[in-house]
């Protein structure tokens, strides 16, 4: 009889660590699953390009005085730089955009003298609104230039900030973005002090804006830069604190 | 002897003009014209100008 009720009760207390565990991994489980839903994530990034037949048209205005084909160069690809409209930024990797391939023949070529197939290939990508994360390997403010009319005054320059994969890389394999006159007037702390103490400290940064080809530069690809392909004119500039992207205008050094 | 030599000048130019005056296209000429208003001053010279291009120097070093 004893015996029996002792039998009983192993195999009730078995029962029970087995509810237990069941009840445990139940409650865990359902606790991980919450949170990994609530957590806060950055949105999935594309290896590749998205395509969108039909992208946003450039808003364009003058910004003092200059109009947006600027004074001379190339006029179609002016208008592009001079944007002035936020997009509904799709989040791509860095190598999406540094490995995107354009064809040669429209290197240092104006827009006007393309060929057909050139374009529509060229086309299908840029104007693509796109956010892209990376470090940042160096800036400089431009020296006057046609699309912001060889304006003297700093106010008219472009800033030429180079974007890498990682921290501390060189310029081979870099982005370049640009900030422009028209979108920098509206952010105060667009400013070349600041991107250099972004360049010192390694800060990751997050870049949203337009997609364009730039084909005045193929001779620098493989030294100063990865691609021809540019975010032209940046329209967003994050920055990671207290482990949160903000803007720029909200960092405080 | 006679001799020769290439030489890579380069300008800072200002001036006022409309903005959408091709700046880069008329100040080309303008030292095309002051070169040119210069050679008598050194009529032992043979000078050429070769190209004037408008310096674009956007890839290299960064300041910061």
């Amino acid at each position: 009889m004893t015996h029996r009720k002792r039998q009983f009760g192993n195999a009730r207390s078995s029962w029970l660590i087995i509810a237990a565990v069941v009840v445990v991994t139940f409650l865990g489980s359902f606790l991980l699953i919450t949170y990994l839903r609530s957590r806060p994530t950055n949105p999935v990034k594309s290896s590749a390009l998205p395509d969108m037949p039909n992208k946003p048209q450039p808003l364009l205005r003058s910004f003092n005085g200059c109009p947006p084909e600027g004074d001379g160069g190339d006029p179609d690809l002016n208008r592009l730089k001079n944007r002035i409209d936020e997009g509904q930024y799709i989040s791509v990797t860095f190598d999406a955009v540094e490995k995107l391939e354009w064809p040669n023949t429209i290197e240092r070529r104006r827009r006007a003298d393309w060929n057909s197939g050139d374009s529509a290939t060229v086309a299908r990508y840029e104007g693509l609104p796109v956010t892209i994360e990376g470090y940042v390997a160096g800036a400089r403010e431009e020296g006057p230039e046609s699309p912001n009319c060889h304006g003297a005054d700093a106010s008219f320059r472009d800033f030429h900030i180079w974007l890498t994969r990682t921290a501390g890389e060189d310029r081979t394999n870099s982005i370049v973005v640009e900030m422009t006159p028209a979108v920098r007037a509206q952010h105060r702390n667009w400013n070349t002090e600041l991107l250099g103490r972004i360049v010192r400290d390694k800060d990751k940064v997050r870049v949203s804006g337009w997609l364009m080809l730039d084909p005045e530069h193929p001779d620098q690809v493989g030294k100063t830069r990865g691609t021809i392909w540019e975010i032209h004119p940046v329209m967003r500039f994050e920055i990671v604190q207290n482990g949160r992207w903000i803007s720029l205008d909200d960092f405080t050094p | 002897m006679r001799k020769a030599i290439a030489l890579r000048v380069n300008l800072w130019i200002e001036g006022e003009a409309a903005p959408e005056h091709d700046f880069a296209d008329s100040t080309k000429q303008a030292v095309r014209d002051i070169i040119a208003a210069g050679v008598s001053s050194h009529p032992d010279l043979s000078v050429k100008i070769r190209g004037i291009v408008e310096a674009n120097d956007t890839d290299e070093n960064p300041i910061n």
